[in-house]
């Protein structure tokens, strides 16, 4: 076999599988690299990058090789997920770098870290001034994480006691045209109910709408394909809130204006209702 | 537009107001708004009834409001 054949098989073969490795070790390479796996990833990516374009080396023992750092990382991360000790061991604490506002510089030196890189570290979450630091900690993977002192934080809806609607996540119900009827009937719509709701958003067909998603409220966002041609729509919800509150206007209107004391008391108190209804339906009156 | 004119304006407002609720409660998938738009669609068709029969008395009041 002529050699540039052998190298080209060679790299297919390494390239596929590295991607099966790949998949093996799973999502934990990416989003959450311990020093340690950060070194294997290195060691497993050269041995593979070697076995690929070296042709003294041998292709078998360099996919044991492979295979042997494979079976120990996950051998590693299976035992770390068992035993509190052995993971302490592989991927070390995570130190304490601000407790109660105040920096530890020992801690600091301890992980070799200056003050920059503290600084960077706050910086990247948003953090400018050290007065707002309650705690921060250097995680195992080498990001900072910040706990800002209470009153720095944002204020939440519940912070001010202030009932919201619960929300859950919103589907997409078209894509490019296309009606997901499987996830559109799961969710309890009909196609003739969507159709409607797109035509009052200025689509005529299904094929006119690039993307539209349902959230929790059965409030329908449409993206038309032709970005130019979307017609405002008025919003459903705020306008029926203007509505009811015009209503009890009027009917303190009418209190005034009767003389028949029976009515004047029946229009205060149907008012006053009302004023209990709106009260009552106002978180939900958005869209 | 006499006051008779306007009350019924009102109801009918009331009404259509009542018709959206029942629409919404329909169209949503959250349990507590659904049992929310659905209590204040009562509430407002108990306030439709109580207006509706203050029509009706200003009908039998004064006939003229009736006819138009």
């Amino acid at each position: 076999m002529p050699t540039y054949i052998e190298m080209i098989l060679r790299a297919i073969a390494i390239f596929f599988i590295l991607f099966i490795l790949a998949r093996i070790l799973g999502k934990k390479q990416i989003s959450q690299l311990t020093f340690f796996d950060y070194v294997t990833g290195i060691a497993i990516g050269s041995m593979a990058a070697s076995v690929a374009i070296r042709q003294d080396q041998s292709f078998l023992y360099g996919f044991f090789g492979l295979m042997v750092f494979t079976l120990l990382s996950l051998l590693f991360s299976f035992l770390s997920i068992h035993s509190l000790s052995l993971r302490t061991l592989i991927e070390g604490k995570p130190t304490t770098l601000i407790k109660n506002g105040e920096v530890l510089e020992d801690n600091l030196k301890k992980a070799r870290l200056t003050h920059a890189d503290l600084m960077m570290g706050l910086r990247r979450k948003n953090v400018f001034k050290l007065s707002d630091v309650e705690s921060a900690v250097l995680e195992t993977n080498g990001l900072i994480s910040v706990m800002k002192k209470s009153q720095t934080q944002p204020l939440t809806p519940k912070d001010i006691g202030l009932s919201v609607q619960s929300e859950s996540e919103p589907y997409l119900v078209i894509v490019d045209g296309h009606v997901l009827e499987k996830r559109l009937s799961y969710l309890g719509y009909t196609k003739e109910w969507l159709k409607g709701e797109i035509v009052k958003q200025g689509a005529k067909e299904f094929d006119d709408v690039f993307l539209a998603q349902i959230d929790s409220q059965g409030n329908v966002f449409v993206d038309l394909r032709k970005d130019q041609n979307r017609s405002e729509k008025v919003p459903q919800k705020p306008l029926l809130a203007a509505q009811l509150r015009k209503v009890q206007a009027d009917l303190e209107m009418f209190a005034l204006q009767t003389d028949d004391q029976n009515a004047k008391q029946m229009y205060y108190s149907q008012s006053k209702e009302l004023d209990n209804v709106i009260q009552m339906v106002n978180p939900y009156m958005t869209e | 537009m006499t006051v008779g004119d306007q009350v019924k304006q009102a109801v009918a407002s009331l009404k259509s107001a009542q018709a959206s609720f029942e629409s919404f409660a329909l169209q949503t998938n959250n349990q507590n708004a659904k049992q929310i738009y659905q209590n204040a669609a009562q509430q407002t068709q108990t306030i439709v009834q109580q207006i509706e029969q203050r029509v009706q008395e200003m009908i039998d009041e004064e006939p003229e409001y009736g006819n138009q």
